[in-house]
């Protein structure tokens, strides 16, 4: 594999963890969260600064990074348990300004100028090699998938899908909302801190410009495109949306508005992704099968 | 300087309002989180420049900046957010998203990426008023937007028309069942909130000279924020929270220097607002 091809497949990675993480707010818990770039960042934050600041090692930043993600994302679910469907959108939106505006503007966070320098894994004192760092995260892409298809199975993911369908039949059936809403939040922001230690790592210089709302979009988009609720789903749509950028360099003038009527489109024609319920993949297997 | 900070508060307040109230009447009569809203916007100052360009009159400017802005705008909702009405509002919320994406680039390869400015500026001189200085382009702005608000609510609340747009907003079918043409009455709200979205893109490039293709990005985020302060449908709030939030930004920034960025401090109050009362400012008098 060339090294191209390498960092391809890392930033593919990276992305299918936090599609996969999203998935297990919007898909599963149905709650919209349209500022999940926000807990990347924090993620990717907490650990840049923890080994550049307090020269902590790798493996001890990261876990605290991942701690840290999931106490602020129970706490940011704490106020968005108030508000349900539209005005948690706009929330989540708003969560996304308000924490890229942070560290945008205070110097402990590198202000305007970003945080440089952050490690690369190493093995007995040498930087690991590229293909060591995909394998990683592809391990860790198997974990979140593992995790994905046991909360699903679980009585946890039960309960979450009773109040997705029907949030006032489940509390009846006395399943506390607010406990698997803020269980899901957990899950979904501890995953999207580990896509982000592993974005800050391979990048090795973050700025606030990396985690702005359009991200948000964009992984908000792989979930949708692909199918929420499913575990296929998120894993090709970021596979398409990683690639297709790059597939499209060509005409990139074009790529921004390709991508917006993509959007359009999709949720015009596939509502429902192209691995969901009525989605065209299992119409075409259906359609073969039957002949 | 801080009553200065005032009338410019109020001044990009009155434009915001003029995109918020239009968005809670959307909201208020589909449920639809309509974010290409700041698309019409920005089609309503391009319509405008190129206009005032080939006329040099503000009049006709303003005419077609309002008219292009209501074409824009039912061809949306008839062509993307009509049909998936029956869907869940998460998926017209990111069909929104692309259709505003889509605009602001298409915009960007027709026109070009750069600032267009103004030919003449459109209104120059200011007036003294004791220690304040108000420049003609801000009076201008004000008297607009406050002359369109009075309009807007004429129109919503001392029509037959207006009645029959709370009603639609209300409930549909039961609208329907008292033979008001609901398909007409949401076209005709979308015609109307989208003429207002196109006046305000004129407003703010004549207010600051200058108009590109993503003059759209703080507006489009912005206006959710003060819905959600105003109680999400309510025409009043929208308008109430408008004010206060240009008001808030300008006297934050400009006397107090908070240091955080411009744009998070519309979100910031809005998180604070939900807190203490998620039905907004109109529910703080309402008992």
């Amino acid at each position: 594999m060339s090294g191209y091809l390498i960092t391809l497949a890392i930033t593919v990675g990276i992305y299918m963890i936090l599609a996969l993480s999203l998935n297990i707010i919007v898909g599963y818990a149905g709650q919209i969260s349209l500022g999940h770039a926000a807990f990347w960042a924090i993620g990717a934050y907490s650990f840049a600064i923890l080994t550049t600041k307090y020269g902590l090692g790798f493996a001890g930043s990261a876990v605290l990074a991942v701690v840290i993600t999931t106490l602020v994302g129970v706490f940011l679910g704490l106020p968005s348990l108030r508000v349900s469907e539209d005005f948690l959108a706009i929330t989540t939106i708003g969560i996304n300004f308000i924490v890229q505006g942070i560290f945008n503007s205070f110097d402990y966070f590198g202000g305007a100028m970003g945080i440089g320098g952050i490690p690369f894994p190493t093995f007995r004192g040498e930087m690991i090699s590229n293909f060591a760092f995909m394998s990683i995260v592809y391990g860790f892409v198997a974990i979140t998938i593992a995790i994905s298809y046991g909360f699903k199975r679980s009585w946890a993911g039960l309960a979450s899908f009773a109040i997705k369908d029907d949030e006032l039949a489940a509390s009846v059936s006395s399943v506390s909302p607010i406990r698997f809403k803020l269980l899901s939040f957990a899950i979904g922001s501890a995953i999207a801190g580990v896509s982000g230690v592993l974005y800050a790592s391979f990048m090795s210089f973050i700025s606030a410009a990396d985690f702005s709302f359009p991200v948000s979009v964009t992984i908000l988009a792989m979930v949708m495109v692909g199918g929420e609720a499913t575990i296929i789903g998120p894993i090709f749509g970021s596979i398409l949306l990683v690639i297709l950028p790059e597939v499209f360099r060509f005409i990139h003038d074009y790529r921004m508005l390709l991508y917006g009527l993509l959007l359009v489109f999709m949720m015009r024609f596939q509502p429902d992704g192209f691995f969901g319920k009525r989605g065209i993949v299992w119409g075409i297997i259906r359609r073969f099968s039957k002949a | 300087m801080f009553f200065q900070q005032i009338v410019n508060g109020l001044t990009i307040g009155g434009v915001y309002a003029l995109i918020a109230i239009g968005l809670a009447l959307v909201y208020g009569i589909l449920r639809i989180i309509h974010v290409a809203h700041a698309g019409v916007y920005v089609v309503g100052a391009y319509a405008g420049l190129y206009v005032f360009m080939l006329t040099h009159s503000f009049m006709i400017a303003a005419l077609a900046s309002m008219a292009t802005g209501a074409v824009v705008g039912v061809l949306i909702e008839e062509l993307v957010y009509t049909p998936l009405l029956n869907h869940s509002p998460i998926i017209s919320l990111i069909a929104s998203i692309g259709v505003f994406i889509s605009i602001e680039e298409g915009i960007r390869l027709i026109f070009g990426p750069y600032i267009k400015s103004f030919p003449s500026a459109m209104f120059s001189g200011e007036h003294h008023l004791g220690g304040l200085v108000v420049s003609n382009s801000q009076a201008v702005v004000l008297l607009v937007s406050v002359a369109s608000i009075l309009f807007i609510w004429f129109m919503t609340e001392k029509t037959r028309l207006g009645l029959a747009l709370k009603a639609v907003s209300e409930d549909i079918e039961m609208a329907e069942s008292v033979s008001i043409d609901s398909r007409w009455m949401i076209m005709l709200a979308f015609a109307f909130s989208s003429a207002f979205a196109g006046l305000a893109g004129l407003l703010v490039g004549a207010y600051f000279n200058s108009v590109y293709p993503s003059m759209g990005d703080v507006p489009a985020y912005k206006s959710l924020a003060i819905i959600v302060v105003g109680g999400m449908s309510n025409i009043w709030g929208a308008f109430f929270a408008a004010l206060i939030i240009g008001l808030l930004e300008t006297i934050s920034i400009g006397v107090f220097n908070v240091p955080l960025p411009r744009d998070s401090l519309a979100f910031i109050f809005m998180v604070v607002m939900l807190l203490i009362k998620p039905s907004g400012i109109v529910g703080i008098f309402k008992r």
